[in-house]
């Protein structure tokens, strides 16, 4: 259907449309009327969901390839998160050819001495969405399906509504662009949704060569004499439009917060450009790809939160040699996270890391066998809810393990509840009941 | 009575033959051009990321973007949280490519209300109503710096280019 309208009916449009975008910042992005009621424990938060399907028996209980394959060579490759010695023999997740050298590690100290480590979590799902919602939504909706928006508010959205922050400070860096990963940083629910998104990058897209053929040769517009007036012709041209029409799901950064991710990207062209970033020791897969953007979205925007997905241990389907060395890539990817977040002003000695895979991995292996005949494993069965969370900051008690192989303590969907404990907003994430029962605070079993 | 009749027989029939050869007034019907166009800037109808580089790749340079230059931006596109900065990120390096179409700014100056009946048809498929073409003419004269450019790069960016 069209309508035209007249000059009067214009400008008394134009003029509402004015007027609600003037009263607008009063009552948004945040949407609240009232401070959190929870209180802030640390000023920064960064959860890695942690790294696409790992099964407890090679990375908490550091069997290796004693509970797996039947050789008789326990040991631990995650040796900047858990603390105990590596393998001595069946050296296959390091670099060189074969994989025979272990990578040294990062931190002096692992995490798991440096914080609490629950041993033995409870994950909500086997698989990586369920999982991957779990974690960012604190519960599993049976009719979420994938290329679909999150049923549930996610952790980005509690915050910016509740917490009042800004866009900028809550950020989601993905592994990549498939498995419907883009499509996690809002819901769709009706009472949150786009406009309390967290920002997102999968850099290892943007700001690869595919990205930087399109993107990376963008034009500077000054920001008074070209910008200031182009984006006032565009605001009479939106009011025009939203006075007839519902205004589509922005995502809510400001002018000046679009500028500076603007910058940001430009500054990353760049540095790939010129090979300046600020990448891992060894940086051999997408996952420390992926932890290098991290650490410079860290630098850059300095965010409250910051949620990074990490993936390359579901290799494990059909290669569990490709598995070990992505898991200790992973490792080395965390490793790396830390010891920049302890070096980056602003955030060493004020920043929690909390690390939870999505799901584990199943107990008994498929029948696919890798170069080193060593079977893979697939994430279905009970072994596949078993996870861990280690987390290290502030108020965090130091050296201290919470649960064990037989004595599961907490749920997976407790880490996203524990950054909103952190970050202030953990009663208006627990009135609002959405998130699956007896999901609590991590601190709250300490 | 016979010799009555007979003599205004070749009359009438004379008469009947000089009516029926009056030549018919030649009358030709045409029909006016219009323009179709909507009248007014209601669409409900988001585009998808593709669709929106499509059009605007097809706007911009008066061409249609290759398949597979238009797979690799959407890619990239779903990369950005702020699908608003992937825009105007990628609108900056189209108007970098050298060949964009583009009216010069003295040709804008030179007849706007073509310009800007031109710009709202190339955009949005519709021509501004009176009070846009006004708002949109003043704001030109009063903003010399606008160039075309930054004339499309409003458009684009707009909120009603999105939808169709």
């Amino acid at each position: 259907m069209s309508r035209s309208i007249d000059r009067r009916e214009f400008i008394k449009r134009s003029g509402l449309a004015a007027a609600g975008l003037a009263a607008s910042p009063y009552i948004l992005p945040s949407g609240r009327l009232f401070a959190p009621t929870g209180h802030r424990s640390s000023e920064h938060v960064v959860m890695v969901m942690f790294a696409g399907g790992v099964r407890q028996q090679e990375s908490v209980l550091k069997r290796y390839v004693d509970d797996s394959q039947g050789e008789p060579y326990p040991g631990n490759i995650m040796y900047n998160m858990l603390n105990g010695e590596p393998p001595v023999a069946k050296i296959v997740y390091g670099t060189g050819d074969g994989g025979i050298q272990p990578i040294p590690a990062i931190l002096t100290t692992p995490l798991q001495d440096q914080g609490t480590l629950f041993a033995e979590v409870t994950a909500l799902s086997a698989g990586h969405f369920g999982g991957l919602n779990s974690l960012l939504q604190g519960s599993t909706v049976t009719t979420q399906g994938l290329k679909q928006r999150p049923v549930n508010p996610t952790l980005f959205e509690y915050l910016r509504r509740h917490g009042g922050y800004d866009a900028t400070d809550v950020w989601f860096v993905g592994n990549g662009i498939g498995g419907s990963t883009p499509l996690l940083n809002h819901s769709a629910h009706p009472d949150y949704g786009a406009q309390y998104a967290g920002n997102f990058f999968a850099p290892t897209v943007t700001f690869s060569g595919m990205g930087a053929n399109r993107l990376a040769d963008a034009k500077i517009y000054h920001p008074e004499n070209e910008l200031a007036p182009m984006h006032k012709l565009k605001t009479f041209l939106d009011l025009q439009f939203q006075a007839l029409m519902a205004g589509g799901g922005s995502l809510g950064n400001t002018e000046d917060e679009r500028q500076s991710i603007k910058a940001f990207m430009e500054a990353m062209y760049e540095k790939v450009d010129n090979g300046t970033l600020d990448l891992p020791p060894i940086t051999d897969n997408g996952d420390l790809y992926t932890m290098a953007f991290a650490v410079e979205v860290l630098k850059w925007f300095k965010p409250a939160f910051m949620c990074v997905n990490l993936s390359a241990v579901d290799t494990c389907h059909s290669n569990f040699s490709g598995y070990l060395a992505n898991l200790h890539r992973a490792d080395h990817a965390v490793g790396h996270l830390w010891q920049s977040i302890e070096e980056i002003e602003g955030l060493a000695g004020q920043t929690t890391l909390l690390a939870t895979p999505e799901c584990g991995r199943n107990l008994m292996p498929n029948n696919i066998i890798d170069t080193n005949n060593w079977y893979a494993f697939d994430h279905s069965d009970s072994n596949a809810m078993r996870v861990f969370t280690l987390m290290v900051g502030p108020g965090v008690p130091q050296g201290l393990v919470i649960g064990s192989e037989n004595n599961p303590v907490g749920l997976a969907s407790d880490t996203m509840m524990t950054v909103a404990d952190i970050l202030g907003v953990g009663p208006e994430v627990q009135s609002a009941g959405l998130t699956v029962a007896g999901t609590t605070s991590l601190f709250n079993h300490i | 009575m016979l010799d009555l009749i007979e003599p205004k027989l070749p009359l009438a029939l004379l008469l009947l033959l000089v009516m029926g050869c009056k030549p018919e007034p030649q009358t030709r019907f045409e029909l006016n051009g219009i323009e179709v166009t909507t009248q007014s800037a209601v669409k409900d109808r988001l585009k998808t990321p593709e669709q929106w580089v499509s059009i605007v790749y097809t706007n911009l340079f008066q061409a249609a973007l290759p398949a597979n230059e238009l797979f690799d931006v959407g890619q990239v596109f779903s990369s950005i949280g702020d699908q608003d900065v992937a825009r105007e990120v990628l609108l900056s390096n189209f108007f970098n490519a050298e060949d964009v179409q583009l009216p010069t700014t003295e040709e804008m100056q030179a007849d706007p209300d073509a310009f800007i009946n031109e710009t709202y048809l190339r955009f949005f498929v519709r021509l501004p109503s009176a009070a846009e073409r006004a708002y949109v003419r003043n704001f030109l004269d009063n903003h010399p710096g606008m160039t075309p450019e930054l004339v499309y790069m409003s458009f684009a960016l707009s909120e009603e280019y999105l939808y169709y």
